[in-house]
């Protein structure tokens, strides 16, 4: 059987990451997304930069370097994992919205599709004369999807920056502290980037079951930094009425303890554990007590959460010592076995080999057509009724040209050859 | 604005999980109008819990509403698979639980530290000389949550279409693994390169990405290569007139020392509020860096309604909008 929205064709004009990760989510689901692109506008942001030199890439972020066997190629923009990450499961067409041929196109495409989704500055889609308004009067059964990173409307509708960005201006950077480290030297994340895909997706299945009863498509606008504080909604309650100090150590928790990332044996291994209550409390105090050597328990198997509050660092140092002679691995066996929450912290390549994720069909391998065959973690949900079997690789640049102009559009064969010479529907960059 | 969505008014949704990712998953679909009804208890209620009807687990009137629920989540648990013996035909059963239901590692537990350490991105966030340090807060269990609410939701969708209910899972790890936390894109970049990703060194970055001090707080500056040039002419400073036209000196030694002390200078010597205007209106992306209290005062963040008042404090609001054809945003 074939997924939810199975028939139903999508727009891809997002960039980035956030954006495409939600129509990357809307194929899995069995959409058939349409990324639509300009051959004269190069997207440095989404695919990397045009051009780059093998030994300019140890000048680049971890996130930003990912070319397949470390070498960017003539092609850099379909080598690269940023470019290639959402794209699984889409199709490719170029088409400019700026030339009246490639407009005309466009329109084409809005009136046979579903669902547009965008996530471009401030007024990408108004500059090229495709207001709402417009885009209904094309089609009016049209599910329009905006995800601004701030605001639609007033001072937040044009401001610029990134993730992190409105990560620092949402204030969730004070969620994690090295008490010993200056503010300016934590980590960022990219958990905005991450919380705007499901929100999207649920917006636009609540979009499509809306239509169904009243016929009509609907405006959706999901603002990406409020998506993000929405997800820390209890931490902005704690932050107003705080009922504890500031934690005196990395991933300390008030609610639970031991609570914490542990030293392993080995270079740089390292256990997370959760001590979620007394009863998991008195698992890990037999554990640890049945092993030789060491040392004497601070607290007995008895005591309670604020006392094991009261004395955080002996019990920390007591749990270093039982994890700081075992494998990450052997020791979250043994735990786990006991029912205490404890995890590896796994590597790339250790989460990507593992015996559970693999067994579970956590990851897909897909063959493309430049970078071979590699693997990329999957949709991480799976339905007791249905499964997608063929996932297409993110396509090349124009991959679907002659499918999207001939079999969605209709275009005859003059009409298509045209828009080649025109340069509208090519396969590289100008 | 005002932040209101709709297109789910006729749904009934009921959280048997008892925990922050149950109720997160049905806050976010109350959120578009769904009824819902939950057995949370603990705090995270009071805060998540805005127009949903909380019941024990033990009413008596549970299983009549599990039976007319249309999407019933649970944990795989004792009360969920005595619970799922009443779903109605059509109904969905969304299972979320840490490791699925099946594989070697089914019926583990996990918390929002130990999932990210397992499939997040935990291994390569943080300071290398420091253990690794994670996200925070309850930020997993509600992302895993959020992904949850899109899975069932799509899954409603095909029961309506076909007349019959299914069971779909979410798993936390499965979901942190596709996440674009960073994770999903280093496990790709992973097997593009071979390549881990690594904590950082605490070596700043050339492009200065990050938190900086002004005369009276903190900003946060981002940076790519093509920004320098209009960087250096928003900054005026004479030594940044050679990456003008040649912005790649900018970014080895020792013309990076030069960029770096120009751009900190000019933010020391500006307010908070003057270095984002003037940045901002100069196509530079530098924002306030705020604590959680100070965005909830935020002016920016108060005027587009994402900050409202709600039970007697200040609270996100959702930040989604979903309206008919023809109404404004």
């Amino acid at each position: 059987m074939t997924g939810p929205l199975s028939g139903l064709r999508v727009i891809d004009l997002t960039v980035v990451l956030s954006g495409t990760y939600t129509t990357m989510a809307l194929a899995d689901l069995g959409a058939e997304v349409i990324r639509v692109e300009s051959r004269h506008h190069y997207p440095s942001a989404t695919k990397g930069p045009r051009r780059l030199r093998v030994e300019g890439l140890e000048r680049i972020g971890n996130t930003r370097r990912g070319y397949a066997e470390r070498d960017p190629g003539d092609e850099p923009w379909h080598r690269s994992a940023i470019g290639n990450v959402n794209g699984r499961g889409k199709r490719s067409v170029t088409m400019e919205l700026e030339t009246d041929a490639g407009r005309s196109a466009f329109d084409d495409l809005v009136r046979r599709s579903d669902v547009l989704v965008e996530n471009n500055s401030a007024n990408f889609l108004e500059r090229r004369g495709l207001s709402a308004a417009t885009l209904f009067g094309l089609n009016r059964r049209l599910v329009l999807v905006r995800l601004p990173g701030g605001a639609p409307t007033g001072a937040l509708a044009s401001i610029k920056g990134m993730g992190p960005s409105f990560e620092a201006l949402a204030g969730l950077r004070d969620l994690r502290r090295y008490p010993d480290v200056p503010w300016d030297r934590h980590p960022e994340t990219m958990y905005m980037d991450a919380t705007t895909g499901p929100a999207a997706v649920a917006a636009v299945l609540s979009a499509l079951r809306r239509r169904r009863s009243t016929g009509e498509g609907a405006s959706i606008v999901v603002s990406q930094l409020g998506v993000m504080m929405d997800h820390a909604r209890d931490a902005y309650a704690e932050a107003q009425a705080p009922r504890r100090p500031a934690p005196p150590r990395e991933n300390f928790s008030w609610e639970m303890a031991p609570h914490g990332v542990y030293r392993c044996a080995g270079d740089d291994e390292w256990l997370a554990l959760a001590c979620e209550g007394d009863e998991a409390w008195r698992s890990l105090h037999r554990i640890l007590s049945a092993s030789r050597p060491t040392a004497e328990p601070p607290l007995g198997a008895a005591s309670t959460l604020e006392e094991r509050l009261d004395r955080w660092r002996a019990v920390d140092d007591w749990v270093t010592g039982w994890t700081s002679s075992r494998t990450k691995h052997d020791a979250f066996h043994e735990l786990q076995g006991a029912r205490v929450a404890a995890a590896p912290v796994l590597r790339e390549g250790e989460l990507m080999t593992d015996e559970h994720m693999n067994a579970v069909g956590a990851f897909t391998d897909l063959d493309h057509p430049v970078v071979g065959r590699r693997r990329s973690p999957g949709p991480p949900w799976s339905s007791s009724r249905w499964r997608l079997d063929e996932r297409r690789a993110a396509p090349l640049l124009g991959e679907d040209n002659e499918y999207v102009y001939r079999e969605v559009l209709g275009y005859d064969d003059a009409t298509y050859r045209a828009l080649i010479e025109a340069g509208e529907a090519g396969t590289d960059y100008v | 604005m005002e932040w209101r969505a709709e297109g789910l008014e006729d749904l009934a949704v009921v959280d048997l999980t008892g925990d922050l990712v149950g109720l997160f998953c049905a806050h976010r679909l109350r959120s578009f109008g769904a009824s819902v009804t939950s057995v949370h208890r603990d705090d995270a209620a009071r805060v998540f819990g805005r127009d949903i009807t909380f019941v024990d687990e033990t009413d008596a009137g549970l299983p009549a509403l599990v039976a007319a629920g249309d999407l019933v989540v649970d944990r795989d648990d004792e009360l969920g698979l005595r619970m799922a013996r009443h779903l109605g035909e059509r109904a969905v059963r969304l299972v979320v639980t840490p490791f699925g239901r099946t594989g070697p590692y089914a019926g583990y537990k996990a918390t929002d530290l130990t999932a990210e350490a397992f499939a997040g991105a935990l291994s390569s966030c943080g300071l290398a000389d420091h253990a690794p340090l994670g996200v925070g807060g309850h930020l997993i269990s509600t992302y895993v949550g959020a992904v949850a609410a899109a899975a069932g939701l799509a899954e409603v969708l095909l029961a309506e279409d076909t007349g019959s209910g299914s069971v779909v899972d979410v798993s936390w790890v499965n979901a942190l693994a596709a996440s674009m936390d960073r994770r999903a894109l280093q496990l790709v970049v992973r097997s593009y390169t071979g390549w881990d990703a690594e904590r950082d060194d605490g070596r700043p970055s050339p492009l200065m990405n990050g938190l900086h001090e002004c005369a009276d707080g903190w900003v946060y500056l981002s940076l790519y290569g093509w920004q320098i040039r209009t960087v250096c002419e928003l900054i005026g400073d004479e030594e940044l007139i050679p990456f003008v036209d040649r912005p790649g000196l900018a970014l080895a030694e020792p013309g990076n020392k030069v960029l770096r002390t120009a751009v900190d200078g000019w933010l020391r010597a500006r307010t908070r509020a003057e270095a984002v205007a003037v940045a901002q209106a100069g196509g530079w992306p530098v924002t306030p860096a705020n604590s959680r209290t100070e965005a909830l005062d935020d002016p920016w963040l108060r005027e587009s309604g994402l900050v409202v008042e709600d039970a007697g404090v200040d609270l996100p609001a959702s930040g989604i909008s979903l309206r008919g054809v023809g109404t404004s945003p």
